[in-house]
């Protein structure tokens, strides 16, 4: 048994742990190259524009038809290590560069196919390995040789290579109409950093709604929120906006344990409540006074707040997500106070439209439930000036 | 529907981002992996040795692209893998590859289908890394799975290990 040894004496010796499964040499490497060349045989067949799709079930019943080589290795358990490996591979394909995933993972399936051949006729390892790292790297002097530089400039190019990606998947007409928000988004958050361009895609988020059609995608420069203006009585809009942006609750905190207020005397009572109104209140004026006229708050607003904020012409949102947040931080210069009492102007942000519109009106009654207002902090100019210093920020919806 | 929509949304943001970075583009439709099979087979000669047969295995695995482009296009693989070697050793021939559409082997440069260099180089890196990598592993040591042992504390997880020769 492979955990077993002997000493001289023939006395055996536990040195692996019983039930340590052990395979070694050829074994060892056969069933590797067996297990990573099955998962490249699984999505052999989806490369290219005209390859077949798979359908995937997950546990729950959910299913997923797709193409797309990160996808589906994304969706499938994989057990054998190697095989993992090459799931490692699609995804730092997806991760670098964001498309070829199913080249790669065919590629490596290949390769380790040929080097089986090649251990076969007795060829070490070793010598398979530096020859399949000599032609890689002549394969990158090649490559940088026949890449043809592009103006950046070029739309029309830009378009070709966009259109080209989407050549798979089942968007039909809008390919035209994707390919150009998708080279206006990564205009808009390209920067440069010395003489190089860098474009993080993570700073584009795109949003799916469904109701409509894939043509009425559409680019928004600026930060979605999925969320209602809490009250209806504050403004729909503003301009100019200085954004407030807060972690704390605007309520009055309930004590830790069930205490009980005995109060026998209606005057009592009176100023119990007023004292509640006024804490929320002073909180408001607090707000109102290092000059916000937008609050965008993380956690919970009460009722009360809501109707002095309202009074106040303030236009607030309440429990938005902590990553919103975070981009709103980016986007808008703002910064996210935990506590209210430390709220200064330097704090706000600032864009110059903070708008709620509705997304995918009415279109289909089944849907109408999904339908929710969001807020578009907006604006090319201001975003143009953020990019330079902050990241810019730009949104997509994606609606189908 | 609308997750295929937003997969190809995030492809074609990506190769776009990719261009700005890189901004180096290349023919797509397994035309380059056609050229990088000819360099490849030219080189392997220069190299010689045992290490020829690797660089060639090399290079008939970059070949599997176009291969399997046109196995996928339903497309008769032979015809079209002579057709494509043959077009080029041609002068320009760097651009050929396989018409999936029109089921031939074309200038596929001028039909527009165009991708980041940074792709396809991305693509060749990391499969290379990946293939040297598992045949480089020679023994694989994979401890029990901790279901069913009783009292016993928590054991190290499945560790691979390429040493402890013990015969």
């Amino acid at each position: 048994m492979a955990y077993l040894a002997q000493t001289q004496s023939g006395q055996p010796i536990l040195i692996l742990k019983e039930g340590t499964s052990r395979s070694r040499g050829r074994e060892a490497q056969r069933n590797n190259i067996m297990a990573a060349r099955v998962i490249a045989e699984a999505i052999r067949s989806t490369l290219g524009p005209r390859g077949m799709d798979k359908m995937l079930v997950d546990s729950l019943g959910d299913i997923t038809i797709t193409n797309d080589g990160a996808a589906i290795l994304d969706e499938i358990d994989v057990e054998h290590p190697a095989a993992k490996m090459m799931v490692e591979v699609a995804k730092t394909q997806d991760d670098m560069v964001g498309d070829g995933t199913t080249t790669s993972v065919v590629l490596a399936g290949e390769l380790l196919k040929k080097a089986e051949e090649l251990l076969d006729q007795n060829i070490h390892p070793t010598i398979i390995v530096s020859g399949y790292r000599k032609a890689a790297k002549k394969a990158m002097e090649v490559l940088e040789k026949i890449g043809v530089t592009v103006d950046l400039d070029d739309k029309e190019t830009l378009k070709k290579v966009a259109i080209t990606s989407m050549g798979s998947k089942a968007v039909g007409t809008a390919r035209e109409h994707l390919a150009e928000i998708a080279i206006d988004a990564v205009k808009q958050i390209a920067e440069k950093r010395g003489d190089r361009w860098v474009a993080d895609v993570d700073n584009v988020q795109i949003i799916k709604k469904e109701g409509k059609s894939l043509h009425d995608t559409e680019l928004v420069r600026g930060v979605i929120l999925d969320k209602e203006v809490v009250h209806s009585g504050m403004p729909k809009r503003v301009e100019n906006a200085k954004i407030a942006l807060l972690n704390c609750p605007l309520e009055v905190e309930k004590t830790e344990f069930s205490a009980e207020i005995r109060i026998r005397d209606p005057s009592q009572m009176k100023a119990f409540l007023d004292q509640e109104t006024s804490m929320l209140k002073e909180m408001v004026e607090k707000i109102k006074k290092v000059g916000a006229n937008v609050l965008i708050c993380q956690k919970g607003i009460d009722d009360m707040a809501q109707h002095f904020l309202a009074k106040e012409g303030i236009l607030a949102v309440r429990r938005a997500k902590e990553s919103d947040m975070e981009k709103l931080s980016r986007a808008t210069g703002g910064r996210i106070v935990t506590n209210i009492e430390d709220l200064k102007s330097e704090d706000l942000g600032f864009a110059e439209l903070v708008e709620e519109r509705k997304i995918g009106d009415g279109w289909s009654s089944s849907k109408a439930a999904k339908i929710r207002s969001q807020y578009r902090f907006s604006s090319a100019l201001a975003l143009r000036e953020w990019s330079t210093k902050l990241k810019g920020q730009c949104m997509m919806l994606c609606r189908s | 529907m609308v997750d295929e929509a937003e997969r190809a949304m995030h492809d074609a943001l990506s190769v776009v981002a990719d261009v700005f970075e890189k901004n180096k583009i290349v023919v797509g439709g397994g035309a380059v992996e056609a050229e990088v099979a000819k360099e490849l087979r030219k080189y392997a000669v220069q190299v010689g040795g045992r290490e020829q047969l690797a660089i060639e295995a090399f290079a008939e695995a970059v070949e599997t692209i176009p291969k399997t482009l046109a196995e996928n296009a339903g497309l008769e693989q032979i015809d079209i893998m002579v057709e494509l070697r043959s077009a080029h050793e041609k002068a320009d021939g760097h651009l050929m590859g396989v018409d999936v559409f029109e089921g031939k082997v074309a200038n596929l440069w001028d039909k527009g289908v165009i991708e980041p260099l940074s792709v396809k180089e991305q693509a060749i890196k990391s499969a290379a890394e990946a293939a040297a990598m598992i045949l480089r592993i020679d023994d694989v040591i994979a401890a029990s799975k901790p279901e069913e042992e009783k009292g016993k504390g928590p054991e190290g997880g499945g560790e691979e290990e390429s040493e402890s020769e013990f015969d």
